[in-house]
């Protein structure tokens, strides 16, 4: 039987009794910044909302699972008031169940097609586990149910001794078990209960005597109060002083000439020693997203590797002799061609550097000379020679053989972001 | 600046940042050494923020009060 106290009319107010899915998560109107989930989910554990936050953020970084699952939480959690886009779609008892059925099961499929579009195998064990954990959810609440008939009407008082003797004891133990699991307020369960000597029945017919349940129904419960409101916090000084530091502390790194890299771990190491004064003193939360951005900054300028020097813009360099060589060639931004085919080496062993902080560089050696490549692309292509890696962290050194005589190119060549192609020209 | 309960997120986050600070300074984060660096860092902020909290709750069970949160 099913009691429904889950339902509710689309739009308006919850009615008294309605028990949102998955033990009462919220979405929190109170603490939002885009649907209240995170609100929700911190006031549900009692755990700062930040942390949750946070998870989602670095979960979005990472493939984007992060997006997906904020995504169907947003559709399937209710707010505060019972609105939600998602739930209602989920009609019957056990929503909640069903609910974290189709989650884990959809979570499942999710990284089986990962695996399956992108090859990659890590993530196959998982998946199947969540898939068999989602179906074991809502195999276990349906089990019960898929066996037991529709229970039959309450008999009038003193019936229970005249129940059909013929009723099976399982059938009539689960048709109990399932409805008191319905209604949860099941009150008799008086299973078996032996016949005075001398009855009629036969003995394996006289062992049971199943008295019907009786309902109550569930009491309605009282609907939410309204939270109050937060008390403003007293400001800490903690943030205005360290984003104080982190300006005086650039402003000296510029006048020293330090490289980016660390100018930037400096200013973490900075940001992560208020933090913890913070776990004390004042507070220090406010600066996580700086420490996020902070960190975010020096993996890509730890990537990259390259020296932001030589403006922005298309170069092209075409030297006719090794005294017309200009190396090192930088450019920040841009397209770069090296045109090297014109330069005689005379037997000698020349080295040219080139780097590219964003862009493209190409460059073009002549044919007979020997080469050995050191290339390195910190996130894009690179091209020698015909060979090519895609990728981020590309480091790759190759040699190629030349005439006898004509020399020897030692090229030193790095990209940021972009892409790299050294190619020999036609004999 | 009035001292406050030891707040453990934050302290994790310190440990954290300062940890990838660090691996920054030293170009060890995307290097061969990362296979083992970041896990390393990982297991020290989870330890950090265990033993973190159970002195929170720790000094608080002597207060008899609760910790907030």
């Amino acid at each position: 039987m099913d009691t429904e106290p889950q339902t509710r009319p689309p739009g308006g107010p919850p009615p008294p009794g309605y028990r949102p899915p998955l033990g009462g998560l919220t979405r929190a109107t109170d603490d939002t910044v885009i649907s209240g989930l995170c609100g929700g989910l911190g006031r549900q554990f009692g755990i700062d909302p930040l942390v949750f936050r946070i998870a989602f953020v670095v979960m979005a970084l990472a493939g984007g699972t992060g997006i997906i699952l904020y995504l169907v939480g947003w559709a399937l959690v209710p707010d505060d008031q019972g609105r939600s886009f998602g739930a209602d779609w989920l009609p019957g008892k056990d929503r909640s169940h069903k609910l974290l059925a189709a989650a884990l099961a959809g979570g499942g499929v999710l990284l089986l097609l990962d695996r399956i579009t992108n090859g990659d195998g890590d993530n196959f064990p998982l998946g199947l586990v969540l898939i068999g954990v989602g179906a074991a959810v809502l195999w276990s609440r349906r089990g019960g149910q898929a066996v037991t008939p529709a229970p039959p009407p309450p008999p009038p008082p003193g019936a229970a001794a005249d129940a059909p003797a013929d009723a099976p004891a399982e059938t009539a133990a689960e048709t109990a078990a399932d409805v008191g699991d319905d209604t949860t307020d099941q009150v008799t369960s008086d299973e078996t209960t032996p016949l005075p000597a001398g009855s009629s029945a036969s003995s394996s017919e006289a062992t049971v005597r199943v008295t019907p349940p009786v309902y109550r129904p569930r009491e309605p419960a009282p609907p939410r109060p309204p939270r109050p409101p937060k008390a403003p916090r007293p400001r800490s000084a903690l943030v205005a002083v360290t984003l104080s530091l982190l300006a005086i502390l650039a402003g000296v790194m510029a006048l020293a000439g330090a490289d980016v890299v660390t100018g930037l771990a400096l200013a973490l190491f900075l940001v992560a020693g208020a933090m913890i004064v913070g776990a004390w003193l004042g507070r220090a939360r406010g600066l996580i997203p700086i420490a996020i951005l902070l960190g975010f900054a020096l993996f890509v300028a730890n990537l990259i590797d390259v020296p932001l020097q030589g403006g922005a813009g298309d170069r092209l360099f075409v030297p006719a002799s090794v005294a017309e060589l200009r190396s090192p060639y930088r450019l920040s931004a841009g397209e770069l061609r090296i045109d090297l085919r014109h330069v005689d080496f005379a037997g000698r062993t020349v080295p040219v550097v080139a780097s590219l902080a964003a862009g493209d560089i190409v460059v073009t050696v002549p044919a007979g000379v020997a080469v050995a490549v050191d290339a390195h692309v910190g996130a894009g292509d690179l091209l020698v020679f015909g060979r090519d890696w895609s990728g981020i962290g590309i480091d790759e050194r190759v040699e190629r053989a030349g005439a006898e005589g004509v020399g020897r190119l030692e090229l030193d060549v790095k990209v940021g972001l972009g892409q790299l192609e050294v190619r020999r020209a036609a004999a | 600046m009035p001292r406050h309960d030891l707040d453990v997120l934050s302290l994790m986050a310190g440990v954290f940042f300062a940890g990838v600070a660090l691996l920054g300074l030293l170009d060890q984060g995307a290097g061969d050494a990362a296979g083992w660096v970041w896990p390393t860092l990982l297991i020290v902020v989870g330890v950090v923020g265990l033993l973190s909290t159970r002195a929170r709750h720790a000094g608080h069970d002597r207060d008899g009060s609760h910790p907030p949160g």
